[in-house]
């Protein structure tokens, strides 16, 4: 079985075929600050585990590279 | 990035700008897309007055996203600068996207000033773009709209021919229209449902007689509502046996709007037609049976009211003691 190199145990999901180097909208928007730019790639990922699941970051994001995975009990 | 880039128009506007927009700028004035796409997602987080003639210059971007977001940052801003160049988004060359989001903002931009520039752009043959004018005039209310809007009532197209009769009842003053009229027995169900809602605001002879056929005979149900609804604003006695009728239909909401038209009007010999709809299966219907009970000062709806005091539906139960209260006030009024 191959490795997955790919975060995907966080609730936000970048999609980094989408994501673009030169903008910061869901850094600036996430009130937790926990969305940063990976220094090798310049794409969005997110630092830390922590989410208020309020959803800017994927409503601002210009391309639509970001899904925030809602915990079912919060749908 | 060199100043060569900028377009002739904008290089004096470039050179007034703060620091912090230069960059975003010079990114929306680039010839790559992405780059095109941070500048105006920046720009829109900036949201200063002083980067609109670039945000106007975005909206003829060949990146749809570009334009979508260009239009949402004018829409933020609100500055009255924005409504031409907005006003040129709703044609049919911008995308339904772009058009939709073009439309909402210029709801909230657009005020009398601008009635002259839609009644030039109504004169076009682009569907989509005279419908979204025929929206942006009822924010307007000016009845010097009617001359211009009038045409569309006899149009082929059902949708201009719906939003025509809509925008008529939001002119100011307007009272008599007969070509209005016309349309309670259009093809289409929708123009039927508006043009019963704009009728209510006319006072025309014919109006309480068209909308109590209309509510009689109408095949479509929310045609038969409306109806109901706009009879309820007329309040005229002659509906009055139309509407007791019409709280037998077979859809819940025309008896509820029926009855809601009938309260004001409700006379004893409508008694037996109330009196089923205590026992309605939607609470909704009885709580406004119970309401019009109150008008019929008989023993026979002051007992039927004092048993749906235990109807199931607290708001119907409101109903009740309300219209027994009535009761009480007309019977004792010295009390």
């Amino acid at each position: 079985m191959s490795l997955s190199f790919s975060r995907v145990d966080v609730p936000v999901i970048v999609d980094e075929s989408k994501c673009l180097e030169k903008c910061n909208a869901c850094i600036e928007v996430c009130p937790l600050d926990v969305l940063s730019k990976n220094p090798e790639t310049g794409k969005a990922y997110m630092k830390y585990d922590e989410c208020w699941f309020c959803l800017p970051c994927e409503k601002e994001c210009p391309t639509g590279a970001i899904t925030v995975q809602i915990p079912f009990l919060l749908r | 990035m060199t100043e060569n880039s900028i377009p002739n128009h904008l290089s004096s506007t470039f050179d007034e700008l703060d620091e912090e927009l230069i960059g975003p700028v010079q990114l929306l004035l680039s010839s790559s897309t992405d780059d095109r796409l941070v500048g105006v997602v920046n720009l829109q987080h900036l949201c200063d007055e002083q980067s609109i003639p670039f945000l106007i210059h975005a909206l003829s971007d060949e990146c749809e996203d570009v334009v979508f977001t260009a239009v949402t940052s004018l829409w933020e801003i609100a500055h009255q600068d924005a409504v031409t160049p907005l006003l040129g988004c709703l044609s049919s060359a911008s995308s339904d996207r772009v058009r939709k989001e073009a439309l909402n903002a210029l709801k909230e931009l657009v005020n009398q000033d601008h009635l002259l520039l839609i009644l030039d752009r109504l004169v076009t043959d682009d569907v989509p773009q005279q419908l979204s004018l025929l929206i942006l005039l009822r924010k307007i209310h000016d009845v010097q709209a009617l001359p211009s809007v009038a045409p569309f009532l006899s149009s082929d197209n059902a949708d201009l021919r719906r939003e025509s009769v809509t925008t008529l009842r939001y002119l100011n003053q307007l009272t008599h229209f007969p070509p209005a009229l016309k349309l309670a027995s259009d093809p289409d169900i929708e123009v039927r449902k508006e043009t019963m809602l704009t009728m209510a605001h006319l006072d025309e002879p014919d109006v309480i007689k068209i909308l109590t056929e209309s509510l009689s005979n109408d095949t479509s149900w929310q045609v038969r509502r409306n109806a109901a609804q706009a009879l309820e604003r007329k309040c005229d006695p002659y509906s009055a046996s139309f509407l007791a009728n019409s709280i037998g239909d077979e859809h819940w909401q025309v008896r509820k709007f029926s009855l809601r038209a009938l309260n004001p009007l409700v006379l004893n010999e409508h008694l037996p037609n109330i009196l089923p709809l205590l026992c309605d299966e939607y609470s909704d219907v009885r709580k406004e049976a119970a309401l019009a009970l109150g008008g019929i000062l008989l023993d026979q709806s002051k007992a039927a009211l004092q048993q749906t005091l235990d109807d199931s539906d607290i708001e119907v139960r409101i109903a009740a003691q309300k219209s027994l209260a009535k009761f009480q006030s007309e019977l004792n009024p010295t009390k």
